[in-house]
């Protein structure tokens, strides 16, 4: 999930429809009959570009894994800095300048595929029977007017993280995570009475990304519905958008939160799960590692994030999907990489090995999360877990001034009627589903 | 008397403080070990020193050297292509009689009105088709465009200030304009030459938006892009702050090292565009 881009680098994608009307040949007709292989098949470096960020490990295994399976080859892979993916992206194509594949934050595929700046591989992929257990929330992304456009790279996904040393000590069950709203609260409650610099609960203050990902889930499970697709389409509909905004306001009213969270930006979320000094967390799986690496000591758990009525749960999946951009001239070795990482053995060898979310739910029953039973309560989400499809999810979620954070902001830190603020919110994102 | 001057003493000590904490702070992060760095709340002193996280960028992608060559490798032709354009310009629009100067000379300060980050869709556009994209050169061209208008300005002043004497005491034995741009204005203006060296050499080595415009490929990327890279630790934006203060500290010490260097120089060299 993009934080934002800069100006002056998002200017360059006005450029791109220009651009793509007039400079890149479509794949010719020679290269879609070959069947994908989990090899390449023709030689010479493959160029790819990926969003820098935390998935950078994972990344690397797979690439290292082709290479060493196609040293004819080899992918050759390049990070660009996460804040200005979009742009560069949109610059590449209008100028011809593109990789032979990319990685690119799931999120923004719609917009991409209605511009007509990614290769559909429709026809090359479609009777894959991987494609049947792929993760939904990135096929849905995938997909643009029944035309296919990427299979996954790798998942992100949200579920509830919490801290077993804190829960036994509050004198709750450390194998039992809430499981409705209102556990959340009085397990909170608990926590942060042990006092110190304990809270029970966390909420990024100032993170439009963060909140998607973790509060928003919160609303799903409560049945409601955030983003508007398309124009015309209402936003912020059913009643748990209130509960959850209620439920988080009196999360910070009762002190359940740390003061400092207000700030977080999303630069140290990562970073707060391991100091042990919060009792529960909507976080991603990345956290998994990263906790013990800063918390070796620290006994955790992982449940799903829950709704309103008990047993209700939901997830953010994000993550990235490989796509192939237009002007591309590697279109079926592209798709070979593709094949390859959907195959068994990767899944298992690769992403399992590596304690990383398999992208097909049909192999997280492998004997590598069997060992790991953290992965496998995380990998639970990719069941209830969902990605948000719309044409301006920068604009409506995403932005640090966009409507999603102004409404979150506005819920947890004033007193205002949470009726006014859900109104503006959605006045603000229809407006801009609207010019969409 | 005495008084006064502790009383200055420590307010200097108070002002150098205040500018080298940050830094001083920026150092003692990047050599704490990887759980601490990323500690939250930080902490101020490392508990144990280590160079982890200088070992993670420095094996990051195509490995650190590369970046560092690439980055300097960009500065120095930028500083070669801003001296060999700004230097005989500057010689013309201050000692020749050039029809309407002080009007081409205004023309040329304009692009400094103009931001540089508007000129980049274009430029890139254009070298895309020349073939100057992931090339060092091409990025040096860019940074020299950027630099162009203030290094004029400052050469230029300081060549109209070497006193007319000198110029035609050189013409008077037998000097030609090349000669005696060599033999008589560089050796007096040396201090602007630094000067407009100095700032080309940090401008090009801080350098971000046009890098990142410029080069799409990892063995082409300069420092500030990798840094940009490789802080990101989460796709929520979570940044690695270990690696992070290891590279500005790494990117900090050319800088300082030419400052040092040159800081004779520099200092006079501001004054001498500035008086004329």
């Amino acid at each position: 999930m993009v934080k934002h881009w800069r100006p002056a680098v998002a200017a360059l994608a006005t450029i791109a429809l220009v651009g793509a009307c007039s400079s890149d040949p479509e794949p010719t007709e020679e290269q879609a009959v070959q069947p994908a292989t989990t090899s390449c098949a023709s030689s010479g470096e493959l160029t790819m570009w990926e969003r820098s960020g935390g998935n950078k490990q994972m990344v690397d295994l797979l690439v290292e894994a082709w290479n060493t399976k196609n040293p004819d080859c080899k992918v050759a892979l390049t990070y660009i800095p996460h804040t200005e993916m979009v742009g560069k992206i949109a610059q590449g194509i209008a100028s011809g300048e593109v990789p032979d594949l990319m990685g690119m934050d799931l999120i923004y595929a719609p917009q991409f595929e209605k511009a007509q700046q990614l290769v559909d591989l429709t026809e090359r992929i479609k009777s894959w029977p991987e494609l049947a257990t792929a993760s939904k929330g990135h096929m849905t992304v995938a997909t643009y007017e029944d035309k296919l456009y990427g299979v996954p790279l790798y998942a992100d996904v949200s579920a509830l993280f919490y801290n077993k040393d804190l829960f036994t000590k509050a004198g709750l069950d450390p194998e039992k995570p809430p499981t409705s709203l209102d556990e959340l609260r009085s397990y909170a409650d608990k926590i942060t009475a042990l006092g110190g610099d304990v809270k029970g609960y966390y909420l990024p203050g100032n993170c439009a990304g963060c909140n998607i990902f973790t509060v928003g889930p919160l609303m799903w499970a409560s049945g409601a519905k955030i983003e508007a697709t398309a124009e015309g389409d209402e936003p912020l509909t059913g009643d748990g958008v209130k509960q959850v905004l209620q439920f988080a306001r009196d999360m910070v009213k009762a002190g359940n939160v740390h003061e400092g969270d207000r700030a977080e930006n999303g630069e140290t979320f990562h970073l707060q799960f391991g100091t042990g000094k919060v009792g529960m967390m909507g976080t991603g799986n990345f956290n998994i590692t990263l906790a013990r690496q800063q918390n070796p000591n620290m006994k955790f758990g992982i449940g799903l994030l829950p709704g309103v009525s008990p047993n209700s749960s939901a997830s953010f999946i994000g993550g990235d999907l490989v796509v192939v951009p237009r002007g591309s001239e590697r279109v079926a070795d592209a798709v070979n990489f593709m094949k390859f990482l959907l195959s068994d053995e990767v899944q298992v060898e690769v992403y399992a090995k590596a304690l990383n979310l398999t992208t097909r739910t049909d192999m997280v029953d492998n004997k590598y999360f069997q060992a790991e039973p953290l992965v496998q309560d995380v990998a639970k989400a990719l069941d209830v877990g969902r990605t948000p499809y719309t044409l301006t999810f920068f604009e409506q979620i995403n932005s640090p001034q966009g409507p999603w954070l102004q409404m979150l902001q506005k819920a947890y830190y004033t007193d205002e009627s949470l009726d006014t603020i859900i109104a503006d919110a959605k006045k603000a994102m229809k407006t801009v589903a609207s010019q969409g | 008397m005495r008084r006064r001057g502790y009383l200055v003493g420590a307010v200097c000590l108070a002002l150098c403080a205040v500018m080298l904490l940050p830094l001083l702070a920026s150092v003692l992060a990047s050599l704490k070990p990887t759980a601490e760095a990323a500690a939250s709340p930080p902490t101020y002193l490392p508990g144990s020193l280590s160079l982890d996280s200088y070992q993670r960028l420095w094996e990051y992608q195509q490995g650190l050297p590369v970046y560092l060559f690439n980055s300097l490798g960009t500065a120095v032709l930028t500083i070669l292509f801003t001296l060999l354009l700004t230097v005989p310009a500057a010689y013309g629009l201050a000692r020749f009689p050039v029809p309407a100067k002080e009007l081409l000379f205004v023309v040329l300060l304009l692009a400094l009105i103009v931001p540089y980050q508007a000129l980049l869709t274009p430029m890139f556009l254009m070298f895309a088709k020349l073939g100057l994209t992931n090339s060092l050169i091409g990025l040096a061209v860019v940074h020299t465009a950027i630099q162009l208008p203030f290094s004029l300005y400052v050469l230029r002043n300081s060549f109209a200030a070497v006193p007319r004497e000198l110029e035609e005491a050189a013409i008077m034995d037998g000097a030609s304009s090349v000669q005696s741009l060599r033999r008589v204005f560089l050796p007096a203006t040396v201090p602007a030459v630094v000067t407009v060296a100095l700032f080309a050499f940090i401008m090009s080595w801080n350098e971000f938006l046009g890098a990142l415009v410029m080069m799409s490929k990892s063995s082409k990327f300069t420092l500030p892009v990798v840094l940009a890279a490789a802080r990101t630790e989460t796709s929520l934006g979570g940044t690695d702050w270990g690696m992070l203060q290891a590279g500005i500290t790494i990117s900090i010490i050319p800088c300082v090292g030419v400052y040092l260097l040159l800081q004779r120089y520099y200092v006079s060299g501001l004054m001498s565009g500035a008086v004329k």
